[in-house]
């Protein structure tokens, strides 16, 4: 019998009408002495009704999670719809000015119009050879095995297109003088490239399971724990 | 190590049978374990002090646990968990 059990049985004074007036006879007759109880609060285990033992040990487990970092990779055909988009963007906006963004003959404007002629003219950086307004306006999908959508070749190619080519002076900076623009960081990290199962910086795109093992030959397991009778499942502390 | 517990609810349970003699008494008992979901936040784990005797852990994805799982032990917990 558990202790909560025995609590709310054991106890002599406390009794409802229903429980008869033969224990309220029997109670203080059987101790002999009219004092009452003093120890209330300690559950007497005189129970006599024992019960079978159980078959079945209670445990309780955690299953630890680690959240993914990041997002997903898209799929190709996710990368493709993007880039659907941008361009069906660049078809609609109004046309960029440059003559307001950019004063005339100054090195950000000479670096724009650098820029602008290697892009055939085009405005968006990320979008690949496409012209919005012509008369292959509506050939705006991308081909398959087509590297344009790939979210690498997009970073990589507006990383480049984000470095200044024209020095204070006006003249062009050559390649290898150029301030190069941080790249975004790897999204396998080097614990994935160790293949390193016990640091957590692995696998950003994925969600990780804590497993834990006893000795070489038993197989993996998620950390669990025995619970007593008074605890509840939250409350078990779990070796982790 | 800095965790959550996500909620009291257990999220998975994995039942093991008692095992009998032949004279129909107990040879060992069976497990209920019921499985908590939680989420680490800082940290990292630490088996240096547990009383269990474990000695080695790992953090896997879903992937790996079908691999190192036991098959009925992943069967009983895999509808717990995400796709990723």
């Amino acid at each position: 019998m558990c202790p909560q059990c025995a609590r709310s049985t054991q106890s002599p004074i406390y009794r409802f009408y229903s429980s008869g007036a033969a224990g309220a006879a029997i109670q203080p007759l059987t101790t002999g002495t009219t004092a009452p109880p003093t120890d209330l609060s300690a559950p007497k285990n005189t129970s006599t009704t024992q019960h079978a033992k159980s078959l079945y040990r209670i445990k309780s487990g955690i299953i630890l999670t680690r959240a993914p970092l990041l997002t997903r990779d898209p799929t190709p055909f996710e990368a493709a719809y993007f880039l659907y988009q941008k361009r069906l963007d660049e078809r609609l906006v109004a046309p960029f000015r440059k003559a307001f963004y950019f004063r005339l003959d100054t090195p950000a404007e000479l670096d724009w119009r650098l820029k602008s002629r290697e892009r055939h003219g085009i405005a968006a950086r990320d979008v690949g050879r496409y012209n919005p307004r012509g008369r292959v306006a509506w050939n705006d999908e991308v081909l398959v095995g087509s590297p344009v959508s790939d979210p690498a070749v997009v970073v990589e190619r507006l990383a480049k297109d984000a470095e200044m080519r024209i020095s204070e002076d006006g003249e062009e900076v050559p390649e290898e003088d150029r301030v190069k623009v941080e790249r975004p960081r790897p999204r396998r990290t080097e614990a994935d490239e160790a293949g390193d199962e016990k640091r957590l910086d692995r696998e950003l795109d994925r969600t990780l399971y804590l497993v834990v093992k006893r000795g070489e030959k038993d197989p993996w397991e998620f950390p669990s724990a025995d619970v007593l009778t008074h605890e509840n499942l939250h409350e078990v502390s779990v070796p982790c | 190590m800095n965790t959550w517990i996500v909620g009291r609810v257990p999220v998975a349970h994995l039942i093991t049978k008692p095992v009998f003699k032949e004279d129909s008494s107990l040879q060992r008992r069976g497990e209920k374990v019921f499985f908590l979901k939680g989420r680490i936040m800082a940290g990292q784990a630490d088996l240096s002090k547990n009383t269990q005797g474990l000695t080695d852990f790992k953090w896997v994805t879903k992937d790996g646990l079908k691999e190192i799982l036991p098959e009925e032990y992943y069967h009983g917990v895999r509808n717990m968990m995400a796709d990723r």
